[in-house]
């Protein structure tokens, strides 16, 4: 069973907005709403990176564990969604991702605070695979599809990788390998947290980052 | 029953009824509505050829076909 991850190459991504361009066309996101961002770090100082972040669909999710009406589910595929019938647009998930994922489309004269907003990794909601109601929701369902998220698939230069974890983590470790270098600004471990000691798996901290 | 007494009973019954309210309360596992698996879809145009739509395990070596797309050191 696949595990989907986002993982982004920040020796690759040269901040075209390619990826921010595909997800808005292709899930018909509303205005104010950026399903995917990229950020840039030490912008305009040599050696600046920039990173493509959205939901990182995290194992343990925050924005689930806050959700007032637990509008939140995880997909046999790792895959973090909400269900908008249920989702009263609280805000909490916005405080708790410390990605800055949940958005809120705000189109009322007074602010209004719609209901949430965030990436699906283009698999939809709740409502039935590939139909008109849940591309009005939630966007394509490409994952149904048998595609992968079109932000990944349009990367350019493929900084941005999406997929099955053990293939896009393997990837960037074939990539770091080769150039022997290029997964400190944000590799696995920054993005998806490393082993904390007592826990299985756990690794000697040698004060690396990975 | 006098006049009075009948307008009283009627009233309390009248302010009792406001007091029923529908179940506000979440049912056991959430009120979400159950998402189908992925490689569960009807052909709405879009899908990709190269895997049958309805087997999981088509639909798994899909994907990790597609993901082996973004690898520029794969052999082809």
């Amino acid at each position: 069973m696949a595990r989907m991850k986002f993982i982004c190459d920040a020796e690759r991504c040269i901040e075209c907005n390619g990826c921010v361009t595909a997800c808005k066309a292709e899930n018909d996101v509303p205005w104010g709403v950026n399903r995917r961002r990229v950020v840039t770090l030490n912008d305009g100082v040599p050696g600046e990176r920039s990173i493509s972040v959205a939901c990182m669909h995290c194992s343990d999710a925050p924005c689930m564990a806050v959700c007032p009406v637990d509008c939140f589910y995880r997909t046999a595929e790792g895959v973090v969604l909400h269900d908008k019938d249920i989702c009263i647009g609280c805000g909490y998930c916005s405080y708790a991702c410390p990605f800055g994922a949940p958005q809120f489309p705000s189109n009322g004269a007074f602010g209004l605070r719609g209901k949430m907003d965030k990436c699906t990794f283009c698999a939809g909601g709740p409502e039935a695979n590939g139909s008109q109601a849940e591309y009005e929701k939630y966007g394509r369902n490409r994952l149904a599809e048998g595609k992968l998220p079109a932000c990944a698939e349009m990367c350019s230069t493929k900084a941005l990788l999406g997929g099955d974890g053990d293939v896009v983590a393997d990837i960037l470790r074939t990539r770091v390998l080769n150039r022997g270098k290029g997964s400190e600004v944000w590799g696995w471990g920054t993005a998806y947290g490393k082993p904390t000691s007592g826990q299985p798996g756990a690794q000697p901290q040698e004060g690396k980052k990975s | 029953m006098s006049p009075a007494t009948m307008i009283v009973a009627a009233a309390a019954v009248l302010a009792l009824a406001a007091c029923g309210e529908r179940v506000q309360t979440m049912p056991v596992g959430g009120a979400k509505n159950a998402d189908s698996p992925p490689w569960q879809i009807t052909d709405n145009g879009y899908v990709a050829p190269g895997w049958t739509p309805g087997n999981e395990s088509s639909w798994d070596a899909q994907i990790k076909k597609r993901a082996q797309a973004q690898n520029d050191y794969a052999p082809r």
